[in-house]
């Protein structure tokens, strides 16, 4: 059976780039956030600096990261199309102007900034999905798994915007109250419905792809899809209406249970690759489930509510329930696709013209795997130390997170961007990296 | 047509990821070459790998220059799927593949 080759319609690397090199400087914006925050964080999750924070992270670094993999992805891997590469370079320069702004309205809760700033946030997502949407459901030839995960996470995205602005119109209107349940109805659209779908499809894809794995059927991945998708949209439905703790805690573990069953097909394809050795995106996967099953245990306890709010800083479960999922599972998951996906397309551009002709480096002489694991061990000890803080209440150790979470940003922007600029060699000469015979 | 010095040339197409050649990998299903043609048959590591066009047109190059004379056809094919141990013994040693009784 013949095999339709489909990376001739890659995008162009100034189109991808900027989003994947950008992204991680709103990482080191929330980690100075947290870096110079104040008590009020352990007590209220919808203070302004966590509200600005949790956006600088969400729609900063990993949404900014991930709309850049999926105009990658789309055409790359599923062999679709995009609208318009020129709409792409639109959407990125409007994205970069409206989060900063739409997270510095947030941090001094100013309504007018957040209702214009957030109105350009919506605009890009717009613009986003009009471009990307083809890109994704029309594809042809790559898998439907990953295909099927990212257009469902398309829509997630869609609702978590659509309520988020409704929010922001809310706040300047007071239509309705917003209460915690709503806020979380809201978060969780976004974190489970956008990003989590996103990278478990994603994972779907790449996992077996660079570890070469023989168990690379999953039998849970639809499944999971339907539960996981589903789960969101009742949980973000049913908690509009402010649930009792019994309520919500079932909800939470309906949640659950789909990133749970993810994240352990995941491992036993891991468990059967062929590769021994992990690479970047093999150690970032593995940290990653960890911080999962983490977030998992604490969010669990955290909808249960009153047993761990009942002191004065009700908050900590939930903040630290963030750290592990965001920084920890979606942000380390980023971490090592990023090197990957960035080294591909600059491989891709820039040397598969002239392989096959001359000698030209490989993947691995691409990025530098050092500096890489550097980024990897930074940006984990960065989310377990703001989980730890969180859990016991100390504000310096919160505040220490933050100034290694900011490392861990400006770090991984600084790699990433010596991927795009530098020039790369071979780093041996030994077939087939010798100069082509003649006959 | 001397099939050996196909192969040889094919030896010098990388798979960009893994970093050997597309040979020891074992990617090659088929070569048929006459004084006029040459027809590869070659896989990818996975059904949808990304560098499947990438290759196909490594490899369309590599034999252009040395066969300038020649009609190159270059056919991605999905059957059989590859699998570790289509890979020549010097990949398990480089690559540090296990086994497949793991």
């Amino acid at each position: 059976m013949a095999i339709q080759a489909a990376p001739a319609r890659s995008p162009a690397l100034s189109v991808i780039a900027p989003f994947l090199v950008v992204a991680p400087l709103a990482l080191a914006l929330a980690g100075f956030l947290l870096a110079t925050a104040n008590g009020a964080v352990f007590v209220a999750i919808n203070e302004p600096r966590t509200v600005a924070i949790t956006h600088a992270a969400v729609i900063g670094w990993l949404t900014t990261a991930i709309m850049g993999a999926v105009y990658q992805i789309g055409p790359a891997m599923l062999g679709g199309r995009l609208r318009s590469e020129r709409l792409a370079r639109i959407q990125f320069v409007l994205h970069v102007i409206a989060v900063p702004l739409f997270v510095w309205a947030l941090a001094g809760w100013r309504l007018h900034w957040m209702g214009a700033a957030g109105t350009g946030v919506v605009l890009s997502f717009v613009l986003f999905l009009v471009n990307a949407f083809p890109a994704v459901w029309g594809a042809s030839t790559g898998s439907t798994l990953p295909r099927a995960y990212l257009a469902v996470a398309l829509l997630g995205v869609t609702g978590a915007a659509g309520l988020g602005i409704s929010f922001v119109g809310d706040l300047e209107h007071l239509w309705f109250p917003i209460t915690l349940g709503r806020l979380s109805g809201h978060a969780h659209l976004g974190l489970v419905g956008w990003l989590a779908l996103t990278v478990m499809g994603t994972s779907y894809q790449l996992v077996p792809m660079f570890n070469l794995v023989r168990r690379r059927h999953s039998r849970l991945g639809f499944p999971v899809l339907w539960w996981t998708a589903g789960s969101a949209g009742v949980f973000a439905f049913a908690m509009m209406t402010d649930p009792s703790p019994g309520i919500r805690f079932v909800l939470a573990l309906a949640l659950a249970a789909g990133p749970a069953a993810w994240g352990l097909d995941i491992f036993l394809m891991l468990r059967s690759r062929a590769r021994r050795h992990l690479d970047i995106q093999g150690h970032t996967t593995l940290a990653s489930l960890a911080f999962l099953g983490g977030a998992i245990v604490v969010g669990l306890l955290a909808a249960t509510g009153t047993p761990f709010t009942a002191d004065a800083e009700p908050a900590r479960w939930l903040l630290a329930y963030g750290a592990l999922g965001i920084a920890g599972w979606f942000g380390l998951t980023l971490v090592g696709n990023s090197y990957k996906i960035l080294a591909f397309l600059t491989w891709y551009h820039r040397y598969r013209t002239r392989a096959g002709r001359e000698p030209v480096p490989v993947i691995a002489d691409i990025y530098n795997d050092r500096w890489a694991h550097g980024v990897l061990a930074v940006h984990a000890v960065a989310a377990v130390l703001l989980a730890v803080a969180a859990l016991a209440g100390q504000l310096e150790l919160l505040r220490a997170g933050g100034v290694l979470l900011a490392a861990a940003g400006l770090l991984h922007t600084v790699t990433l961007a010596h991927i795009v600029l530098a020039s790369h060699s071979p780093r041996v000469a030994e077939p087939p990296f010798r100069k082509v015979p003649a006959q | 047509m001397n099939i050996h010095h196909i192969v040889h040339v094919l030896r010098h197409v990388p798979d960009p990821e893994l970093g050997l050649d597309i040979v020891t990998l074992g990617l090659v299903y088929g070569i048929e070459a006459d004084d006029e043609r040459i027809h590869v048959r070659l896989t990818t590591t996975t059904p949808t790998c990304p560098m499947g066009g990438a290759i196909q047109g490594m490899v369309e190059r590599a034999l252009q220059y040395s066969y300038p004379e020649h009609t190159i056809k270059v056919e991605l094919v999905s059957e059989p799927p590859w699998h570790p141990e289509m890979a020549e013994r010097t990949a398990f040693a480089r690559l540090g593949l296990l086994p497949a009784t793991r």
